[in-house]
């Protein structure tokens, strides 16, 4: 029993509900209200890794609370293992990151934003740390709602119609997802996922291949996978720069967790090999990658560039994931960090870039590079990350990707990976080269740009923007050159994966 | 952290003749340096530390053996190198970063083919295919046959001690690694027929060029032809002769571009017929160029016989090789003689010699880097020329060794008559200087020849090439793709009851597979 990982959700929980009347006294207060909510969430990580430092390094990290006290199969209960507490931590750290940047960055309807923001954060943290399925529903539909209200926060015509297309696919994900948890507990009687995953071998093979598919299609719509990649480029090129990246860097990722979890602790990877979905599962994710970076190749416009790069990355984590060997599970986890903080860095960075601009299309990218130098330099940087230059993070976890897939003699799989760096740097260049052109602005520019543009976003603090852009290059580049720093809570993840017995009894027997 | 230093610092070998190579390297940097001292004028600091950061990661790729940190110093050496090329234009550099880096993809699919072969560390590798991929990887680095095309057009619009730098020591660290790989015993025949094809295009083509900088760039992949050919022969004395043509032929490149960039400064040009009055206008320089000359030319009692002496000898003897070594020889003759005869002796007027040279004196401003740099270089020629086994303990059988000096004397002097002959019954080979010899040109025409093959042809906007074709092709394959995949909002929806579908019947469509 630890209460703190409870606090880990109510505290976002708080702030979310707690901002609007914060707003009732004094509006100005609710900027360092929200610091506080989000420096209180830091502690609660940070004071969780120090306590348990010494069962973090032996390697039987597990805590535990049951809510209201009821026992596991009847109750709910919160569990943190070491997959738990490595999403918890890299995502805590992310929106970090990111609510300082939204400080320097929304400057109108605050209030509304926070919540939605604060929102979003409890729910992730909730799907991280909970051991109930119908939960896990639960902060699904959260994350859907919030997350669709702020890609349609410009309430311009275009965020509005990509936010309404994110909304109809993410609902229908949702609602398959509620009918598996049905099935579920109409055939076994419980929600809890250890229990769940004790008994599932017991069901019939039509049974247990019907819930795996319509889990598997819920999941696979949430990441933006082949069939279901069409709402993602939308909704990032529309909401705004935080809120990208944390669409991006965060969502994806928890929809990931929420595969690892489902497919290896619940189902049992050995369900999907029976049921010969593994193979599907593996090819279909490549293709995805390789369809998202084709689509890149032709994207005029930088935003959904950078989200059809997502798409090409996600599917590679995916496949790698799906090889189901441990050198797999180490660089698909490692590649999970990397890219969160990569593609949160150049979503953070695009939103500076292109404050001034028209649009965020490619001819308007030009002389971006000239009026903001610096950084445009680390945009410059995270972008070879992107396409794993050596020195930096980008480099070190493609390494192991390209590894595992050498290792289980997947050649499809490892050329996914070299075809996706080589057509990064064709899609990149293009557009570095475009940033360090000079513009000669005419007399008929100046007065488009300036008609064509109710100056609403203009950057409320400056330097805050700046700065996380530097902060997130600083940690490409430093665990760029110390990666192996995350060699530790990477084998305790890959521990848990596989450890599923030990999970079982954990969450049943403690 | 900790693991990777010290893994870094267990990779580095301090075996065979690396070390010797690496002693080198650091020399012919100096030198460059020293060059550079007057040349680069502007961002003077910036200069010099990418020199800094260049002269490391040579070492670390020399001695390494650890294929991680080869690639990575590997890579740091491009960059660096690619930067310093800013100096020129800037538009080397975007085409020097995309011809080193699109050459690094096949060195690293290379690299880790061997690794997954199971050669986990640098060393002889046995396996055929495994050395052709390997070889095909440095290929675009360093100027084999067919992957040469940048060269000569980077290494001649290279600001002089970056030429220096470019052609003196970064195209050797290939050959430097395929000692490493190829096995001394068996050798590669692959790569003996490359270098033969260098030396034969190359230096025909040196012969017919007018412009310094493009001729020594066109010699330095010709003399990389010779050490190709040696590593291709296997054997002792070959890769003896390998290690010290690469010396050799580092300390003359490296003096002859230092003193390129002084003629450019001197007469504001490139071009060999403009030198007039070499000799009394810059004696020391003189002097080097001739030197560095001979060492091409392998005349006797230079570092460049010594090497090409000991290749030769590692072949197998008959008549046949003794007349393809004597032709050799006389084409690297010829086209050093040309460039010394146009300087030095045609139409030049040496009667008021010690007069023009004491009013220059008194003239022209005298440089102490530049005289030290090719100083250096000037001993590192006689010396090596002198006593071949000096350069290191590894070297040291070359002492007992007969180097037949008196045969080599009568080449030389069989050669001096030749050339002169030539060169004074066809006005010493004087051809048009060759305009516009740049990439985009090379691009230009293999376009045109493309399109020629079906009409007549076209003039391409080769500036913005990669903007319009190159580009255009890719962008609208992937967006026809984009669109066949993006239907509208219903059929997107579609997908889901299908994908569901297929899921459920997958064990029905498995079972046909």
């Amino acid at each position: 029993m630890d209460i703190k990982i409870l606090f880990l959700i109510l505290v976002p929980l708080a702030t979310a509900f707690l901002i609007p009347f914060i707003d009732l006294i004094n509006a100005k207060l609710r900027r360092f209200f929200v610091l506080l909510g989000i420096l209180l969430e830091s502690y609660l990580i940070i004071s969780i890794i120090v306590n348990n430092f010494q069962s973090l390094k032996k390697g039987d990290f597990f805590l535990q609370y049951y809510l209201g006290g009821w026992q596991p199969p009847i109750g709910i209960s919160l569990a943190m293992d070491g997959l738990s507490l490595l999403f918890a931590v890299i995502t805590a750290l992310s929106l970090f990151l990111i609510v300082i940047y939204s400080i320097g960055y929304i400057g109108h309807h605050e209030g509304k934003y926070y919540v939605l923001y604060f929102l979003i954060t409890a729910a992730s943290m909730g799907v991280v740390l909970t051991a109930d399925i119908f939960n896990i529903y639960v902060f699904i539909e959260m994350l859907t709602i919030t997350s669709g209200a702020l890609i349609g926060f410009k309430r311009s015509q275009e965020a509005s119609a990509a936010a309404i297309k994110y909304l109809i696919y993410n609902i229908l994900a949702g609602l398959l997802f509620f009918l598996g948890v049905l099935l579920i507990y109409f055939n076994l009687g419980t929600l809890n996922m250890a229990d769940i995953s004790q008994n599932f071998a017991s069901l019939e093979s039509g049974i247990q291949l019907f819930i795996s598919a319509i889990f598997l299609t819920a999941i696979l719509i949430k990441m933006g996978i082949f069939p279901f990649l069409f709402w993602l480029p939308k909704s990032y090129d529309t909401a705004p720069s935080p809120v990208t990246a944390v669409l991006s860097g965060v969502l994806s990722k928890v929809y990931l967790y929420i595969f690892i979890r489902i497919f290896w602790t619940v189902i049992g990877f050995e369900t999907l090999v029976t049921l010969n979905l593994d193979i599907l599962l593996l090819n279909l994710a490549l293709l995805s990658s390789f369809l998202g970076h084709v689509f890149a190749l032709q994207s005029n416009n930088i935003k959904r560039l950078l989200g059809y790069s997502s798409i090409g990355h996600i599917g590679m984590i995916l496949a790698v994931i799906m090889l189901n060997t441990e050198a797999g599970f180490y660089g698909g986890l490692l590649h999970i960090i990397s890219h969160m903080f990569m593609k949160a860095g150049l979503f953070v960075a695009c939103g500076y870039l292109l404050q001034y601009t028209r649009s965020h299309a490619y001819r308007d990218f030009k002389g971006v590079g000239i009026r903001n130098r610096s950084v445009f330099i680390a945009f410059i940087l995270l972008l070879l990350s992107m396409i794993g230059m050596p020195p930096l993070l980008g480099f070190a976890s493609k390494w192991y990707v390209l590894m595992a897939f050498l290792e289980s003699g997947s050649f499809f799989g490892a050329f996914i990976v070299i075809f996706g760096s080589l057509t990064a740097v064709i899609y990149y260049l293009r557009y570095i080269a475009k940033g360090f052109e000079e513009v000669k602005l005419t007399e008929a520019d100046l007065k488009e740009e300036i008609f064509s543009r109710p100056l609403l976003s203009v950057l409320y603090r400056e330097k805050i923007v700046s700065f996380i852009t530097y902060a997130y290059t600083a940690i490409i580049l430093g665990f760029g050159l110390g990666f192996r720093f995350f060699d530790l809570p990477l084998r305790m993840s890959i521990d848990s994966i596989i450890n599923v017995e030990r999970y079982i009894e954990l969450v049943l027997g403690g | 952290m900790a693991v990777i230093w010290q893994q870094f610092l267990a990779s580095f070998q301090f075996e065979s003749f690396f070390p010797l190579l690496a002693e080198v390297g650091v020399i012919l940097t100096l030198m460059t340096a020293l060059a550079a001292w007057n040349y680069i004028r502007e961002n003077k600091f910036w200069y010099y530390a990418l020199t800094v950061v260049y002269l490391l990661s040579t070492l670390v790729v020399v001695l390494t053996n650890d294929w991680f940190f080869f690639l990575f110093a590997w890579e740091m050496v491009t960059l660096s190198t690619t930067f310093m090329l800013a100096w020129s234009d800037w538009k080397l550099v975007r085409q020097y970063f995309v011809i080193q880096f699109s050459g690094s993809s096949i060195l690293l699919f290379g690299a880790l083919a061997a690794n997954a072969f199971g050669y986990t560390e640098i060393g002889v590798i046995d396996s055929v295919p495994l050395q052709f991929l390997l070889i095909m990887g440095i290929g675009m680095k360093s100027g084999l046959f067919l992957f040469h095309f940048w060269l000569p057009p980077i290494h001649s619009e290279a600001p002089a001690p970056v030429s220096a730098i470019l052609s003196g020591w970064v195209v050797k660290l290939g050959y430097i690694f395929l000692l490493k790989i190829i096995p001394m015993e068996t050798g590669n025949t692959f790569l003996f027929l490359l270098g033969l094809a260098m030396i034969i295009y190359a230096g025909w083509q040196a012969l017919r060029s007018a412009d310094l900088k493009i001729m020594l760039a066109y010699s330095t992949v010709s003399q990389l032809g010779f050490i190709a050919l040696a590593i291709g022969t296997g054997g002792q004395y070959a890769f003896y002769g390998a290690v010290l043509h690469i010396i050799a032929h580092g300390f003359a490149k490296t003096t002859l571009f230092i003193s390129s960039g002084i003629w450019q400064r001197e007469y504001g040009s490139r071009i060999i017929y403009d030198f007039k009055d070499a000799a009394s206008r810059r004696p020391l320089t003189s002097a080097a160029t001739i030197l560095s000359f001979a060492s091409l030319a392998a005349v006797v009692f230079t570092a460049g016989y010594n090497s090409k002496y000991l290749i030769k000898s590692a072949q197998t003897s008959g008549l046949l090789t003794a007349a393809v070594f004597f032709l050799l020889g006389l084409l690297s003759f010829l086209y050093a003689g040309r460039v010394l005869y146009w300087l030095f002796v045609k139409d030049q007027d040496y009667s008021t010699f010690f007069a023009d040279l004491k009013q220059n004196y008194n003239h022209y401003q005298i440089y102490t880097q530049e005289v030290l740099a090719l100083l250096t270089g000037m001993l590192g020629i006689i010396i090596i020329g002198f006593w071949p086994e000096m350069p290191g303990v590894i070297l040291s059988s070359l002492a007992e060794k007969d180097f037949h000096l008196l045969t080599g004397l009568r080449d030389t002097l069989i050669y001096l008559g030749f050339s002169a002959y030539l060169f004074y019954n066809h006005s010493g080979f004087k051809i048009e200087a060759r305009r516009n010899l740049s990439l985009e040109n090379y691009l230009q025409l293999f376009l045109n020849f493309l399109y020629g093959l079906s009409r007549k042809s076209v003039k391409f906007d080769t500036e913005k090439i990669f903007e319009t074709f190159f580009y255009n092709a890719i962008f609208n394959a992937s967006k026809k793709l984009h669109d066949f995949v993006y239907q509208d909002f219903t059929v997107q929806l579609l997908w889901i009851p299908i994908f569901m579908t297929v899921l459920l019947l997958w064990q029905q469509i498995f079972s046909y597979f």
